[in-house]
């Protein structure tokens, strides 16, 4: 009776509370449907904003540069090209389209082009970059206006490259198309050699005589000798009881005196000379690469050493600007020499047999071993840090090669003795992937190391009447020989400019030889002038950005530059410098900005290469001129 | 007649018919608001994977296109026939577009010299998917203010999903943009 008792209905009170329970849950699901349908809405209407964001940020990468100056803009498809137009576009009747361009100002400025980073205010307008914005404002569906916005920053972009790395094809070109040629040259500048241009000169080599020796301590070889302005840096075998690195005052060529040494404390293979310091290799165990302080020449010391992994003989160094490159064994490493005192190991790569020399020439090493197979290599250093195999030449016969220089686009390499083959090579490396045999020349006798002067080419040689002969190798199909000479002992390394010539030999009377030709200043030129050919840049829309070359300029010699453009192709051609003057000149090798204003939307141009010398015996050499423009569109 | 009359007693307390009727129809009425509420939610779902898929597709196939005609070097002929796009990358690299049964087809190749491209040998990539429809591809050539031509192609392409009949499932949306060469 009490169970049928307590039945009863829904009271008032249940009802209610179910029906507020209910119409929340109802609430919360038209809620949420209703925001699902806003933003599907949204998501489409976004799609469809971005695309037409992305289309004016596009198009206007299609638009004249000089179209686009600051202010707000519409686009259109106007006979197959996109139109600017002032003021904003309506799209698919509900959204607004306005792109606005504006002008960008960077930290830095040098001859008219800003560079560096953007700043917001101050700083040096920028002429060749725009910030693009594109807003895309809308009415949503939702109820709410909706706004998409790109930014963009445009630059003239592209920039090209023209390079002239060859001048024999001679004068007379007036417009630029066979690139060994140029347009007009004087009487004073020797485009002969192929990859260079410099000054005529002439060397006597029947007048030659050594002016003086200079014996260092004991019996040891001299293996290396380093000239740079005066001083000769000599780095010998090992002396167990004295020093292997002089240096030498070599001023006077009649009187040569020491300045300072160093016991290095094993013998040393290599030395280059950079700054204040001397980069060394040597067959210390413990150290093979070292790094000698000679900012004060009377006392030199030992500021850095590496030791690299295994215990073979490091045999050659070469430096550039930040970077060592050291050939141990088989064995190519790379350091990086922003802080000399300390070396960073940057990556090393195998040659696969012994590395007897190396040549640094742009972003190449040449190296020469003994690989039977392979006796020159090329190994591409773009990237310091990642050292790669370009090339290589397999020369006839199981050589070993000795000795490596660059010059141009000409790779000289030398051998042990061939027996009746010939034991000194020259090579075309215009292209470093695949070096081509331009000629050789047979010695009979090996070659321990090997200097390019001009012309010639001076080789220190194993025959004991004639230690350094002179070969004329203007001519590599054809070599002469065209002079001899007899020194105490073999010239294991030399270092030579026009006129003397510096010479490390195994002699034990006195082991570092002077020899001078006799020909106070070898008749260089005093100056020269090249005119180059006119190149089109095929747009009137364009800017001038650096020039660049790549050569050597010794103590009082130059190389300068100053760039003429014009919107004809006949010219006039007025040559100006990086303040738009006729009276200044680009100097600087390794880029320099060229003034802006001055060749602004000039459709052609020309250079003009100025070489000095003030010695008389020491000549300046150009290899490479590159010039970088950029046009719009 | 005590035992019986027990057993026989009537429940005074029952639903009373007024009860039932309001019960019956709150509860009808519930059901009703419950279900339509249910189908919504269900068509709501189906219409936005219908918007979200033409939508992605249509952003797929426009980041795709940008960034492969961004690293190009030419557009070689923007209708060879209608409705292709062909456009290379030195030295050797060739790649096409094109409508093909209500696909988007994109095809890569290295350039063998035997014709532009030799399509045989591509492998076919569809940018759409399976159940989008692609119609109406539309390419304009655009020439930039010096007069090169082929410097960039305003693209303009359909997308559908679903049939006709289907209220909810199908959707059809023309989009357009413009992509330069750099």
């Amino acid at each position: 009776m009490s169970k049928i008792k307590t039945q009863s209905g829904f009271s008032l009170v249940e009802l209610l509370v179910a029906i507020s329970f209910i119409s929340v849950m109802i609430v919360l699901i038209v809620t949420v449907t209703s925001f699902n349908s806003k933003s599907k809405n949204v998501y489409e209407e976004r799609t469809q904003a971005l695309l037409y964001a992305m289309e004016g940020v596009e198009a206007v990468k299609l638009i004249a540069w000089d179209s686009l100056a600051a202010g707000d803009y519409s686009v259109n498809i106007s006979a197959s090209t996109w139109q600017l137009t002032n003021g904003s576009q309506i799209l698919a009747g509900q959204y607004t389209r306005n792109i606005n361009v504006s002008d960008i100002y960077r930290t830095s400025a040098s001859n008219g082009h800003a560079y560096g980073q953007i700043t917001d205010s101050g700083g040096y307008l920028d002429l060749d970059t725009k910030k693009i914005i594109v807003t895309i404002d809308w009415p949503s569906k939702t109820g709410d206006d909706k706004q998409e916005i790109i930014e963009n920053y445009i630059y003239r972009w592209g920039a090209e490259r023209v390079s002239q790395t060859d001048w024999v094809g001679g004068a007379g070109q007036s417009i630029w198309s066979d690139e060994t040629k140029f347009f007009s040259v004087d009487a004073g500048v020797d485009y002969s050699v192929p990859g260079i241009v410099t000054l005529q000169g002439f060397i006597n080599w029947d007048e030659a005589t050594t002016t003086a020796t200079f014996d260092t301590l004991g019996n040891f070889d001299d293996n290396h000798v380093y000239e740079e302005n005066g001083v000769a840096y000599l780095v010998t075998e090992n002396n167990p009881s004295g020093p292997e690195l002089y240096i030498i005052d070599v001023n006077n060529i009649y009187n040569p005196f020491q300045l300072g040494s160093l016991d290095v404390g094993d013998s040393v293979t290599s030395i280059v000379v950079q700054g204040n310091y001397a980069y060394i290799s040597t067959w210390d165990n413990a150290g093979e690469l070292k790094i000698v302080d000679i900012s004060n020449t009377s006392s030199p010391f030992i500021s850095g050493v590496y030791d690299l992994p295994s215990n073979d003989n490091a045999l050659d160094i070469a430096v550039s600007a930040s970077e060592i490159y050291i050939i141990q064994g088989a064995k190519l490493f790379s350091f990086s020499i922003n802080n000399p005192d300390s070396p960073l190991y940057l990556d090393e790569i195998s040659v696969d047999d012994n590395a007897t020399d190396l040549y640094l020439s742009g972003d190449y090493v040449y190296i020469a071993t003994q690989d039977s197979s392979k006796e020159l290599q090329i190994i591409e250093v773009t990237n310091p840090a990642i050292l790669s195999p370009i090339g290589q030449y397999d020369l006839p016969g199981a050589l070993k090669g000795t000795d490596i220089f660059v010059r141009g686009t000409r790779a000289f390499i030398s051998t042990q003795n061939n027996g009746s083959g010939a034991e000194f090579f020259i090579f075309e490396v215009s292209d470093p992937s695949a070096p081509s045999l331009l000629g050789s020349y047979e010695v009979n006798e090996t070659v321990h190391s090997f200097s390019i002067v001009g012309p010639y080419a001076l080789l220190g040689t194993n025959f004991l009447a004639q230690e350094l002969i002179v070969l004329d190798v203007s001519v590599p199909a054809s070599i002469s020989l065209v002079s001899g000479f007899d020194l105490d002992g073999y010239v294991l390394g030399m270092s030579a400019n026009c006129s003397v010539i510096y010479a490390a030999t195994s002699s034990n009377i006195g082991e570092f030889f002077i020899i001078f030709t006799e020909v106070l200043d070898c008749d260089y030129s005093d100056v020269g002038v090249l005119e180059s050919s006119t190149f089109d840049t095929g747009s009137d829309e364009v800017v001038y950005n650096w020039i660049s070359w790549t050569g050597t300029a010794p103590i009082d010699t130059s190389i300068r530059f100053q760039i003429a453009t014009s919107n004809n192709i006949n010219g006039p051609w007025t040559y100006k410098g990086p303040d738009g003057n006729n009276t200044t000149y680009y100097i600087n090798s390794a880029s320099e900005f060229i003034n802006y204003t001055a060749h602004e939307n000039q459709r052609y141009f020309r250079y003009k290469l100025y070489l000095d010398s003030l010695s008389g015996w020491r000549v300046p050499i150009l290899e490479e001129v590159t010039i970088s423009y950029t046009t719009y569109p | 007649m005590i035992v019986l009359g027990k057993k026989i007693k009537l429940n005074e307390k029952g639903f009373t018919l007024i009860e039932t009727l309001t019960y019956l129809f709150i509860m009808s009425m519930l059901i009703l608001i419950m279900s339509s509420l249910m189908l919504n939610i269900f068509n709501t779902r189906k219409m936005m994977i219908s918007s979200h898929r033409v939508h992605d597709n249509a952003r797929f196939i426009v980041n795709y296109l940008n960034n492969r005609i961004h690293n190009v070097d030419v557009i070689d002929d923007v209708s060879p026939q209608p409705e292709i796009l062909h456009f290379y990358q030195l030295p050797g690299t060739r790649f096409s577009i094109s409508a093909e049964n209500n696909d988007l087809i994109f095809r890569q190749v290295e350039d063998i010299g035997a014709g532009f491209p030799d399509q045989s040998t591509a492998e076919v990539i569809s940018l759409n998917s399976a159940n989008i429809n692609l119609d109406n591809l539309s390419l304009t050539s655009v020439t930039d203010p010096l007069g090169s031509t082929n410097q960039g192609v305003r693209i303009s392409f359909t997308l559908s999903i679903g049939s006709v009949g289907d209220k909810y499932g199908y959707l059809q949306k023309t989009f357009t943009t413009f992509i330069s060469l750099r």
